[in-house]
Protein backbone atom coordinates (compact mmCIF):
# COMPACT_ATOMS: atom_id res chain seq x y z
CA UNK A 1 0.00 0.00 0.00
CA UNK A 2 1.22 3.44 -0.91
CA UNK A 3 0.07 4.80 2.42
CA UNK A 4 2.05 2.19 4.27
CA UNK A 5 5.24 3.51 2.69
CA UNK A 6 4.58 6.91 4.23
CA UNK A 7 3.49 5.74 7.62
CA UNK A 8 6.16 6.47 10.14
CA UNK A 9 6.67 6.03 13.79
CA UNK A 10 5.77 9.40 15.26
CA UNK A 11 8.90 11.21 16.34
CA UNK A 12 10.97 8.92 14.18
CA UNK A 13 13.18 11.86 13.15
CA UNK A 14 13.63 13.07 16.66
CA UNK A 15 16.65 10.96 17.39
CA UNK A 16 17.12 11.27 21.11
CA UNK A 17 14.03 13.42 21.55
CA UNK A 18 11.39 10.71 21.54
CA UNK A 19 10.62 11.19 25.22
CA UNK A 20 6.94 11.08 25.96
CA UNK A 21 5.87 10.17 22.45
CA UNK A 22 4.35 6.85 21.55
CA UNK A 23 3.85 5.10 18.26
CA UNK A 24 1.15 6.62 16.13
CA UNK A 25 0.77 6.32 12.41
CA UNK A 26 -0.55 8.81 9.90
CA UNK A 27 -1.18 8.29 6.22
CA UNK A 28 0.22 10.34 3.37
CA UNK A 29 -3.10 12.10 2.97
CA UNK A 30 -3.00 13.33 6.55
CA UNK A 31 0.63 14.37 6.27
CA UNK A 32 -0.20 16.31 3.14
CA UNK A 33 -3.22 17.88 4.83
CA UNK A 34 -1.07 18.97 7.77
CA UNK A 35 1.63 20.47 5.56
CA UNK A 36 -0.88 22.39 3.50
CA UNK A 37 -2.51 23.92 6.58
CA UNK A 38 0.39 24.58 8.95
CA UNK A 39 3.45 26.72 8.50
CA UNK A 40 6.61 24.58 8.62
CA UNK A 41 7.70 25.98 11.96
CA UNK A 42 4.30 25.19 13.47
CA UNK A 43 4.98 21.46 13.37
CA UNK A 44 5.79 19.87 16.71
CA UNK A 45 9.05 18.58 15.24
CA UNK A 46 10.16 22.13 14.37
CA UNK A 47 10.21 23.04 18.05
CA UNK A 48 13.10 20.66 18.56
CA UNK A 49 15.28 23.11 16.65
CA UNK A 50 16.42 25.67 19.23
CA UNK A 51 16.24 29.42 18.69
CA UNK A 52 19.71 30.98 18.52
CA UNK A 53 21.10 32.27 21.82
CA UNK A 54 21.50 36.00 22.41
CA UNK A 55 23.76 37.52 25.06
CA UNK A 56 22.41 40.27 27.27
CA UNK A 57 24.86 43.17 27.45
CA UNK A 58 25.08 46.79 28.53
CA UNK A 59 21.97 48.56 29.78
CA UNK A 60 19.83 45.50 29.17
CA UNK A 61 21.94 43.38 31.51
CA UNK A 62 21.96 46.15 34.13
CA UNK A 63 18.17 46.49 33.83
CA UNK A 64 17.39 42.81 34.27
CA UNK A 65 19.79 42.54 37.23
CA UNK A 66 18.33 45.69 38.85
CA UNK A 67 14.81 44.33 38.53
CA UNK A 68 15.92 40.99 39.94
CA UNK A 69 17.39 42.69 43.02
CA UNK A 70 14.24 44.84 43.31
CA UNK A 71 12.04 41.74 43.20
CA UNK A 72 13.99 39.85 45.85
CA UNK A 73 14.07 42.87 48.17
CA UNK A 74 10.37 43.58 47.72
CA UNK A 75 9.42 39.95 48.30
CA UNK A 76 11.14 40.07 51.68
CA UNK A 77 9.20 43.24 52.49
CA UNK A 78 5.88 41.71 51.40
CA UNK A 79 6.30 38.50 53.34
CA UNK A 80 7.47 40.33 56.42
CA UNK A 81 4.43 42.62 56.25
CA UNK A 82 2.01 39.78 55.56
CA UNK A 83 3.48 37.77 58.42
CA UNK A 84 2.92 40.71 60.78
CA UNK A 85 -0.65 41.12 59.48
CA UNK A 86 -1.48 37.46 60.05
CA UNK A 87 0.03 37.44 63.55
CA UNK B 1 14.45 35.62 8.55
CA UNK B 2 13.11 35.05 12.03
CA UNK B 3 14.18 32.17 14.20
CA UNK B 4 10.86 30.52 13.56
CA UNK B 5 11.47 30.70 9.83
CA UNK B 6 15.02 29.46 10.33
CA UNK B 7 13.77 26.43 12.17
CA UNK B 8 11.20 25.93 9.40
CA UNK B 9 13.99 25.90 6.80
CA UNK B 10 15.98 23.43 8.84
CA UNK B 11 12.88 21.28 9.16
CA UNK B 12 12.23 21.35 5.45
CA UNK B 13 15.86 20.36 4.84
CA UNK B 14 15.51 17.55 7.36
CA UNK B 15 12.32 16.19 5.88
CA UNK B 16 13.46 16.60 2.29
CA UNK B 17 16.68 14.74 3.00
CA UNK B 18 14.80 11.70 4.11
CA UNK B 19 11.93 12.23 1.68
CA UNK B 20 9.56 11.74 4.55
CA UNK B 21 7.28 13.90 6.59
CA UNK B 22 6.77 13.41 10.28
CA UNK B 23 3.54 14.69 11.72
CA UNK B 24 2.15 14.21 15.18
CA UNK B 25 -1.34 13.90 16.55
CA UNK B 26 -0.95 17.48 17.81
CA UNK B 27 -0.13 18.67 14.27
CA UNK B 28 -3.13 16.89 12.76
CA UNK B 29 -5.57 18.44 15.24
CA UNK B 30 -4.07 21.88 14.77
CA UNK B 31 -4.19 21.52 10.99
CA UNK B 32 -7.93 20.78 11.19
CA UNK B 33 -8.43 24.01 13.14
CA UNK B 34 -6.33 25.95 10.66
CA UNK B 35 -8.19 24.47 7.70
CA UNK B 36 -11.42 25.98 9.01
CA UNK B 37 -9.68 29.34 9.44
CA UNK B 38 -8.30 29.19 5.89
CA UNK B 39 -11.75 28.35 4.51
CA UNK B 40 -13.36 31.19 6.47
CA UNK B 41 -10.69 33.66 5.39
CA UNK B 42 -11.64 33.13 1.75
CA UNK B 43 -15.19 34.39 2.32
CA UNK B 44 -16.47 37.94 2.11
CA UNK B 45 -19.24 39.75 3.92
CA UNK B 46 -19.99 40.50 7.52
CA UNK B 47 -21.24 37.01 8.32
CA UNK B 48 -18.03 35.40 7.08
CA UNK B 49 -15.90 37.91 8.99
CA UNK B 50 -17.90 37.21 12.13
CA UNK B 51 -17.36 33.47 11.60
CA UNK B 52 -13.63 34.05 11.17
CA UNK B 53 -13.57 36.11 14.34
CA UNK B 54 -15.43 33.34 16.16
CA UNK B 55 -12.80 30.85 15.02
CA UNK B 56 -9.89 33.05 16.04
CA UNK B 57 -11.03 34.43 19.39
CA UNK B 58 -10.11 32.56 22.53
CA UNK B 59 -6.73 33.18 24.16
CA UNK B 60 -7.36 36.93 24.67
CA UNK B 61 -10.81 36.57 26.19
CA UNK B 62 -9.72 33.61 28.28
CA UNK B 63 -6.67 35.35 29.67
CA UNK B 64 -8.58 38.52 30.57
CA UNK B 65 -11.61 36.79 32.09
CA UNK B 66 -9.29 34.23 33.66
CA UNK B 67 -7.47 37.06 35.39
CA UNK B 68 -10.78 38.24 36.83
CA UNK B 69 -10.14 35.46 39.30
CA UNK B 70 -10.99 34.87 42.94
CA UNK B 71 -8.49 37.29 44.51
CA UNK B 72 -9.13 39.85 41.75
CA UNK B 73 -12.89 39.89 42.29
CA UNK B 74 -12.29 40.05 46.05
CA UNK B 75 -9.97 42.98 45.46
CA UNK B 76 -12.62 44.81 43.38
CA UNK B 77 -15.26 44.01 45.98
CA UNK B 78 -12.99 45.36 48.71
CA UNK B 79 -12.35 48.45 46.58
CA UNK B 80 -16.07 49.16 46.33
CA UNK B 81 -16.73 48.48 50.00
CA UNK B 82 -13.77 50.53 51.19
CA UNK B 83 -13.75 53.46 48.79
CA UNK B 84 -17.21 53.49 47.17
CA UNK B 85 -17.73 55.11 43.77
CA UNK B 86 -14.84 57.40 42.83
CA UNK B 87 -11.20 57.29 41.74
CA UNK B 88 -10.97 53.51 41.54
CA UNK B 89 -13.62 53.12 38.81
CA UNK B 90 -11.56 54.76 36.05
CA UNK B 91 -8.36 53.47 37.63
CA UNK B 92 -9.49 49.86 37.23
CA UNK B 93 -10.41 50.50 33.60
CA UNK B 94 -6.94 52.00 33.12
CA UNK B 95 -5.34 48.84 34.51
CA UNK B 96 -7.16 46.85 31.82
CA UNK B 97 -5.69 49.25 29.28
CA UNK B 98 -2.27 48.33 30.68
CA UNK B 99 -3.13 44.64 30.41
CA UNK B 100 -4.17 45.16 26.79
CA UNK B 101 -0.83 46.77 25.90
CA UNK B 102 1.08 43.94 27.52
CA UNK B 103 -1.01 41.06 26.23
CA UNK B 104 -1.04 42.31 22.64
CA UNK B 105 2.72 41.79 22.62
CA UNK B 106 2.32 38.12 23.56
CA UNK B 107 -0.08 37.61 20.62
CA UNK B 108 2.50 38.96 18.17
CA UNK B 109 5.32 37.02 19.80
CA UNK B 110 3.39 33.73 19.74
CA UNK B 111 2.10 34.20 16.19
CA UNK B 112 5.52 35.18 14.81
CA UNK B 113 7.68 32.57 16.54
CA UNK B 114 5.22 29.70 17.24
CA UNK B 115 7.04 29.30 20.55
CA UNK B 116 5.85 29.67 24.10
CA UNK B 117 7.13 32.44 26.38
CA UNK B 118 9.13 30.18 28.71
CA UNK B 119 10.67 28.40 25.74
CA UNK B 120 11.77 31.67 24.14
CA UNK B 121 13.32 33.09 27.33
CA UNK B 122 15.24 29.84 27.90
CA UNK B 123 16.49 29.53 24.36
CA UNK B 124 17.14 33.20 23.62
CA UNK B 125 18.60 34.36 26.94
CA UNK B 126 19.82 31.04 28.35
CA UNK B 127 18.83 28.89 31.31
CA UNK B 128 20.12 31.33 33.95
CA UNK B 129 17.43 33.92 33.19
CA UNK B 130 15.03 31.22 32.11
CA UNK B 131 15.05 29.60 35.52
CA UNK B 132 14.53 32.93 37.27
CA UNK B 133 11.45 33.51 35.13
CA UNK B 134 10.21 29.99 35.78
CA UNK B 135 10.66 30.32 39.54
CA UNK B 136 8.70 33.61 39.50
CA UNK B 137 5.98 31.99 37.42
CA UNK B 138 5.78 28.72 39.35
CA UNK B 139 5.74 30.44 42.74
CA UNK B 140 3.17 33.05 41.70
CA UNK B 141 0.99 30.51 39.93
CA UNK B 142 0.88 28.15 42.87
CA UNK B 143 0.03 30.90 45.36
CA UNK B 144 -2.68 32.18 43.00
CA UNK B 145 -4.10 28.70 42.49
CA UNK B 146 -4.49 28.35 46.25
CA UNK B 147 -6.47 31.59 46.34
CA UNK B 148 -8.74 30.34 43.53
CA UNK B 149 -9.75 27.38 45.66
CA UNK B 150 -10.19 29.69 48.64
CA UNK B 151 -12.63 31.75 46.54
CA UNK B 152 -14.45 28.63 45.33
CA UNK B 153 -14.71 27.31 48.87
CA UNK B 154 -15.95 30.63 50.21
CA UNK B 155 -18.41 31.17 47.33
CA UNK B 156 -19.98 27.72 47.60
CA UNK B 157 -19.87 28.09 51.39
CA UNK B 158 -22.58 30.74 50.97
CA UNK B 159 -24.89 27.92 49.83
CA UNK B 160 -23.86 25.67 52.70
CA UNK B 161 -21.60 23.44 50.56
CA UNK B 162 -18.84 21.93 52.74
CA UNK B 163 -15.26 22.82 51.74
CA UNK B 164 -14.29 19.31 50.58
CA UNK B 165 -17.31 19.14 48.29
CA UNK B 166 -16.61 22.63 46.91
CA UNK B 167 -13.04 21.69 46.08
CA UNK B 168 -14.12 18.41 44.49
CA UNK B 169 -16.66 20.22 42.28
CA UNK B 170 -13.94 22.60 41.07
CA UNK B 171 -11.51 19.79 40.34
CA UNK B 172 -14.23 17.85 38.51
CA UNK B 173 -14.92 20.83 36.23
CA UNK B 174 -11.19 21.32 35.61
CA UNK B 175 -10.61 17.65 34.74
CA UNK B 176 -13.73 17.37 32.58
CA UNK B 177 -12.61 20.37 30.48
CA UNK B 178 -9.54 18.29 29.56
CA UNK B 179 -11.44 15.18 28.52
CA UNK B 180 -11.68 16.07 24.83
CA UNK B 181 -7.86 16.26 24.45
CA UNK B 182 -8.56 18.93 21.89
CA UNK B 183 -7.47 22.55 22.22
CA UNK B 184 -10.52 23.84 20.35
CA UNK B 185 -13.07 22.00 22.54
CA UNK B 186 -11.21 22.90 25.72
CA UNK B 187 -11.13 26.56 24.67
CA UNK B 188 -14.87 26.67 23.91
CA UNK B 189 -15.80 24.92 27.19
CA UNK B 190 -13.67 27.33 29.22
CA UNK B 191 -14.97 30.33 27.22
CA UNK B 192 -18.53 29.29 28.06
CA UNK B 193 -17.61 29.02 31.74
CA UNK B 194 -15.76 32.37 31.61
CA UNK B 195 -18.84 34.12 30.21
CA UNK B 196 -20.41 33.73 33.65
CA UNK B 197 -17.89 36.28 34.91
CA UNK B 198 -20.30 38.87 33.54
CA UNK B 199 -22.73 37.85 36.29
CA UNK B 200 -21.25 40.78 38.23
CA UNK B 201 -22.91 43.20 35.81
CA UNK B 202 -26.53 42.27 36.72
CA UNK B 203 -25.48 42.12 40.38
CA UNK B 204 -24.24 45.71 40.05
CA UNK B 205 -27.55 46.73 38.47
CA UNK B 206 -29.41 45.17 41.40
CA UNK B 207 -27.44 47.47 43.72
CA UNK B 208 -29.03 50.48 41.91
CA UNK B 209 -25.84 52.52 41.53
CA UNK B 210 -26.10 56.29 41.41
CA UNK B 211 -25.32 56.77 37.70
CA UNK B 212 -24.60 60.46 38.12
CA UNK B 213 -21.85 59.64 40.62
CA UNK B 214 -20.54 56.88 38.37
CA UNK B 215 -20.34 59.26 35.38
CA UNK B 216 -18.69 61.93 37.56
CA UNK B 217 -16.11 59.41 38.78
CA UNK B 218 -15.21 58.35 35.23
CA UNK B 219 -14.91 61.95 34.04
CA UNK B 220 -13.07 63.47 36.98
CA UNK B 221 -11.44 60.50 38.79
CA UNK B 222 -12.97 61.93 41.97
CA UNK B 223 -13.49 61.63 44.87
CA UNK B 224 -9.83 60.80 45.36
CA UNK B 225 -8.91 58.49 48.22
CA UNK B 226 -6.53 59.58 50.98
CA UNK B 227 -2.88 58.81 50.32
CA UNK B 228 -2.06 56.15 52.89
CA UNK B 229 -1.00 52.54 53.16
CA UNK B 230 -4.56 51.22 52.69
CA UNK B 231 -4.87 53.11 49.44
CA UNK B 232 -1.48 51.94 48.20
CA UNK B 233 -2.38 48.36 49.06
CA UNK B 234 -5.66 48.57 47.14
CA UNK B 235 -3.91 50.25 44.20
CA UNK B 236 -1.39 47.42 44.13
CA UNK B 237 -4.08 44.83 44.60
CA UNK B 238 -6.18 46.21 41.73
CA UNK B 239 -3.16 46.36 39.45
CA UNK B 240 -2.24 42.81 40.45
CA UNK B 241 -5.82 41.88 39.63
CA UNK B 242 -5.31 42.77 35.95
CA UNK B 243 -1.65 42.31 35.01
CA UNK B 244 0.23 39.24 36.19
CA UNK B 245 3.09 37.11 34.86
CA UNK B 246 0.96 33.99 34.24
CA UNK B 247 -1.07 35.95 31.69
CA UNK B 248 2.02 36.49 29.51
CA UNK B 249 2.95 32.82 29.56
CA UNK B 250 -0.63 31.61 29.09
CA UNK B 251 -1.66 33.81 26.18
CA UNK B 252 1.52 33.24 24.23
CA UNK B 253 1.35 29.47 24.71
CA UNK B 254 -2.37 29.39 23.91
CA UNK B 255 -1.74 31.46 20.77
CA UNK B 256 0.83 28.88 19.69
CA UNK B 257 -1.37 25.92 20.64
CA UNK B 258 -4.31 27.43 18.74
CA UNK B 259 -2.01 27.77 15.75
CA UNK B 260 -2.35 31.50 15.12
CA UNK B 261 0.00 32.95 12.52
CA UNK B 262 1.07 36.50 11.67
CA UNK B 263 -1.98 36.77 9.39
CA UNK B 264 -4.18 36.39 12.47
CA UNK B 265 -2.57 39.11 14.59
CA UNK B 266 -5.36 41.60 13.83
CA UNK B 267 -7.96 39.17 15.09
CA UNK B 268 -5.73 38.33 18.04
CA UNK B 269 -5.80 42.03 18.93
CA UNK B 270 -9.59 42.13 18.67
CA UNK B 271 -9.76 39.01 20.84
CA UNK B 272 -7.58 40.66 23.50
CA UNK B 273 -9.52 43.93 23.27
CA UNK B 274 -12.83 42.09 23.64
CA UNK B 275 -11.45 40.22 26.63
CA UNK B 276 -10.22 43.44 28.25
CA UNK B 277 -13.60 45.12 27.68
CA UNK B 278 -15.60 42.22 29.11
CA UNK B 279 -13.28 41.81 32.06
CA UNK B 280 -13.35 45.55 32.80
CA UNK B 281 -17.17 45.47 32.74
CA UNK B 282 -17.18 42.61 35.27
CA UNK B 283 -14.61 44.38 37.46
CA UNK B 284 -16.54 47.66 37.45
CA UNK B 285 -19.67 45.61 38.17
CA UNK B 286 -18.05 44.09 41.26
CA UNK B 287 -17.03 47.54 42.53
CA UNK B 288 -20.49 48.97 41.95
CA UNK B 289 -22.13 45.93 43.57
CA UNK B 290 -20.22 46.41 46.81
CA UNK B 291 -20.17 50.22 46.76
CA UNK B 292 -23.38 50.36 48.87
CA UNK B 293 -21.35 48.68 51.63
CA UNK B 294 -19.07 51.75 51.73
CA UNK B 295 -18.84 52.82 55.37
CA UNK B 296 -20.93 49.84 56.53
CA UNK B 297 -18.39 47.02 56.72
CA UNK B 298 -14.72 46.51 57.32
CA UNK B 299 -13.05 45.06 54.27
CA UNK B 300 -9.77 44.32 55.97
CA UNK B 301 -10.09 40.57 56.19
CA UNK B 302 -12.52 40.10 53.39
CA UNK B 303 -13.78 36.79 52.10
CA UNK B 304 -16.27 36.08 49.36
CA UNK B 305 -18.92 34.70 51.68
CA UNK B 306 -18.68 37.75 53.95
CA UNK B 307 -19.31 40.04 50.99
CA UNK B 308 -22.22 37.94 49.80
CA UNK B 309 -23.75 37.90 53.29
CA UNK B 310 -23.24 41.64 53.69
CA UNK B 311 -24.93 42.24 50.32
CA UNK B 312 -28.15 40.40 51.28
CA UNK B 313 -29.81 43.51 52.81
CA UNK B 314 -28.75 45.60 49.78
CA UNK B 315 -29.53 43.39 46.80
CA UNK B 316 -31.51 40.56 48.36
CA UNK B 317 -30.75 36.90 48.78
CA UNK B 318 -30.93 36.21 45.01
CA UNK B 319 -28.46 38.98 44.16
CA UNK B 320 -26.10 37.87 46.92
CA UNK B 321 -26.33 34.30 45.63
CA UNK B 322 -25.36 35.53 42.15
CA UNK B 323 -22.40 37.37 43.67
CA UNK B 324 -21.27 34.20 45.45
CA UNK B 325 -21.70 32.20 42.23
CA UNK B 326 -19.61 34.80 40.42
CA UNK B 327 -16.81 34.19 42.91
CA UNK B 328 -17.07 30.44 42.31
CA UNK B 329 -16.94 30.92 38.54
CA UNK B 330 -13.97 33.29 38.84
CA UNK B 331 -12.09 30.71 40.90
CA UNK B 332 -12.91 27.77 38.63
CA UNK B 333 -12.00 29.48 35.34
CA UNK B 334 -8.77 30.87 36.76
CA UNK B 335 -7.79 27.52 38.28
CA UNK B 336 -8.13 26.05 34.76
CA UNK B 337 -6.17 28.76 32.96
CA UNK B 338 -3.46 29.14 35.60
CA UNK B 339 -2.77 25.42 35.92
CA UNK B 340 -2.68 25.23 32.12
CA UNK B 341 -0.16 28.07 32.04
CA UNK B 342 2.07 26.15 34.49
CA UNK B 343 1.79 22.98 32.39
CA UNK B 344 2.64 24.81 29.16
CA UNK B 345 5.68 26.45 30.76
CA UNK B 346 6.90 23.18 32.26
CA UNK B 347 6.56 21.40 28.91
CA UNK B 348 8.37 24.18 27.08
CA UNK B 349 11.28 24.24 29.48
CA UNK B 350 11.57 20.48 29.93
CA UNK B 351 11.14 19.97 26.16
CA UNK B 352 8.26 17.60 26.76
CA UNK B 353 5.17 17.53 24.52
CA UNK B 354 2.90 20.37 25.63
CA UNK B 355 -0.42 20.90 23.93
CA UNK B 356 -4.07 20.53 24.75
CA UNK B 357 -4.31 18.64 21.43
CA UNK B 358 -2.28 15.76 22.85
CA UNK B 359 -3.90 12.49 23.82
CA UNK B 360 -3.13 11.62 27.44
CA UNK B 361 -0.66 8.86 26.53
CA UNK B 362 1.43 11.34 24.50
CA UNK B 363 1.19 14.24 26.89
CA UNK B 364 1.52 12.49 30.23
CA UNK B 365 3.86 15.06 31.77
CA UNK B 366 1.76 17.99 30.47
CA UNK B 367 -1.49 16.68 31.91
CA UNK B 368 0.25 15.46 35.07
CA UNK B 369 1.66 18.94 35.85
CA UNK B 370 -1.70 20.55 35.08
CA UNK B 371 -3.68 18.19 37.30
CA UNK B 372 -1.13 17.92 40.10
CA UNK B 373 -0.78 21.71 40.46
CA UNK B 374 -4.55 22.07 40.76
CA UNK B 375 -4.93 19.08 43.08
CA UNK B 376 -2.09 20.26 45.36
CA UNK B 377 -3.54 23.78 45.65
CA UNK B 378 -6.99 22.33 46.33
CA UNK B 379 -5.55 20.03 48.98
CA UNK B 380 -3.77 22.88 50.76
CA UNK B 381 -7.03 24.80 51.07
CA UNK B 382 -8.52 21.86 52.98
CA UNK B 383 -5.74 21.68 55.59
CA UNK B 384 -7.30 22.98 58.79
CA UNK B 385 -5.64 25.88 60.58
CA UNK B 386 -3.48 27.11 57.69
CA UNK B 387 -3.22 30.92 57.46
CA UNK B 388 -5.04 31.20 54.13
CA UNK B 389 -5.63 34.92 54.67
CA UNK B 390 -1.83 35.27 54.44
CA UNK B 391 -1.93 33.92 50.87
CA UNK B 392 -4.89 36.10 49.85
CA UNK B 393 -3.11 39.16 51.22
CA UNK B 394 0.10 38.66 49.32
CA UNK B 395 -0.95 37.10 46.04
CA UNK B 396 -1.89 40.23 44.07
CA UNK B 397 1.00 42.20 45.53
CA UNK B 398 3.44 39.45 44.54
CA UNK B 399 1.97 39.55 41.02
CA UNK B 400 2.64 43.29 40.69
CA UNK B 401 6.19 42.93 41.99
CA UNK B 402 7.00 40.06 39.62
CA UNK B 403 5.62 41.86 36.58
CA UNK B 404 8.46 44.34 35.78
CA UNK B 405 11.16 41.63 35.39
CA UNK B 406 8.74 39.56 33.28
CA UNK B 407 7.80 42.58 31.18
CA UNK B 408 11.41 43.46 30.45
CA UNK B 409 11.96 40.02 28.89
CA UNK B 410 8.74 40.40 26.93
CA UNK B 411 9.91 43.84 25.76
CA UNK B 412 13.30 42.48 24.68
CA UNK B 413 11.75 39.55 22.83
CA UNK B 414 9.09 41.54 21.05
CA UNK B 415 11.72 44.00 19.83
CA UNK B 416 14.09 41.26 18.71
CA UNK B 417 14.44 41.73 14.96
CA UNK B 418 15.84 38.24 14.48
CA UNK B 419 12.68 36.53 15.69
CA UNK B 420 10.05 39.21 15.07
CA UNK B 421 10.71 40.22 11.49
CA UNK B 422 7.90 42.43 10.25
CA UNK B 423 5.87 42.43 13.46
CA UNK B 424 8.25 43.92 16.00
CA UNK B 425 6.86 46.64 18.23
CA UNK B 426 6.52 50.16 16.83
CA UNK B 427 7.97 53.04 18.87
CA UNK B 428 4.63 54.15 20.32
CA UNK B 429 3.94 50.63 21.56
CA UNK B 430 7.38 50.49 23.17
CA UNK B 431 6.70 53.80 24.89
CA UNK B 432 3.44 52.44 26.32
CA UNK B 433 5.15 49.22 27.42
CA UNK B 434 7.95 51.19 29.08
CA UNK B 435 5.34 53.34 30.84
CA UNK B 436 3.67 50.19 32.18
CA UNK B 437 7.01 48.91 33.53
CA UNK B 438 7.73 52.27 35.19
CA UNK B 439 4.22 52.46 36.68
CA UNK B 440 4.34 48.93 38.07
CA UNK B 441 7.81 49.44 39.51
CA UNK B 442 6.77 52.75 41.07
CA UNK B 443 3.68 51.14 42.59
CA UNK B 444 5.87 48.39 44.07
CA UNK B 445 8.33 50.94 45.49
CA UNK B 446 5.46 52.94 47.01
CA UNK B 447 4.25 49.79 48.69
CA UNK B 448 7.74 49.07 49.98
CA UNK B 449 7.96 52.62 51.32
CA UNK B 450 4.59 52.26 53.03
CA UNK B 451 5.94 49.26 54.92
CA UNK B 452 9.53 50.29 55.59
CA UNK B 453 8.97 54.03 56.11
CA UNK B 454 5.28 54.87 56.59
CA UNK B 455 6.29 58.47 57.41
CA UNK B 456 7.71 58.88 53.92
CA UNK B 457 4.36 57.95 52.40
CA UNK B 458 2.56 60.58 54.49
CA UNK B 459 5.17 63.13 53.39
CA UNK B 460 4.61 62.25 49.71
CA UNK B 461 0.85 62.53 50.27
CA UNK B 462 1.27 66.11 51.54
CA UNK B 463 3.13 67.16 48.38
Amino acid sequence: MADEQHRRHEGGHHGGHERGRQAEYFGAAEASFVLSNLEPDQLALAKKVPVARRQLRGWKLILVWSLRVYLVFMMVVVFWQAWLAVR
Amino acid sequence: MGAGAQSGRELRALTAAEDEVVVTHEDVDRAHDRARVTAARGGRGLRKRAWLLWLLIGPGILVMLGENDGPSMLSYAATGAKFGVGFFLPFVVLTFGMALVVQEMTVRLGAATHRGHAELIFERFGPFWGWFSMIDLGFGNFLTLITEFIAIRAGLGFFGVPPWAAVLVALAVLFSALLSHRYWTWERVVLAAAAFNLIFVPVALMAHPHWGAVGHAFLTWKPMPGFNRDTVLIVLSDIGATVTPWMLFFQQSATVDKGLTTKDIGFGRIDTLLGAGLAAAAAVGAILATAPLFGRMSADNFEAAQFAQALVPVIGRFGAALFALGMVEAGIVASITISTSSAYAFGEVAQRPHSLNLPVNQGKSFYAVLCLCAAAAAGIVLIPGLPLVFVVLVVNVVAVLAMPPALVFLYLLVNDKEIMEGVKSPAWMNTLAAAVVVLLTAAGILYGLSVVAPGALAWIGRL
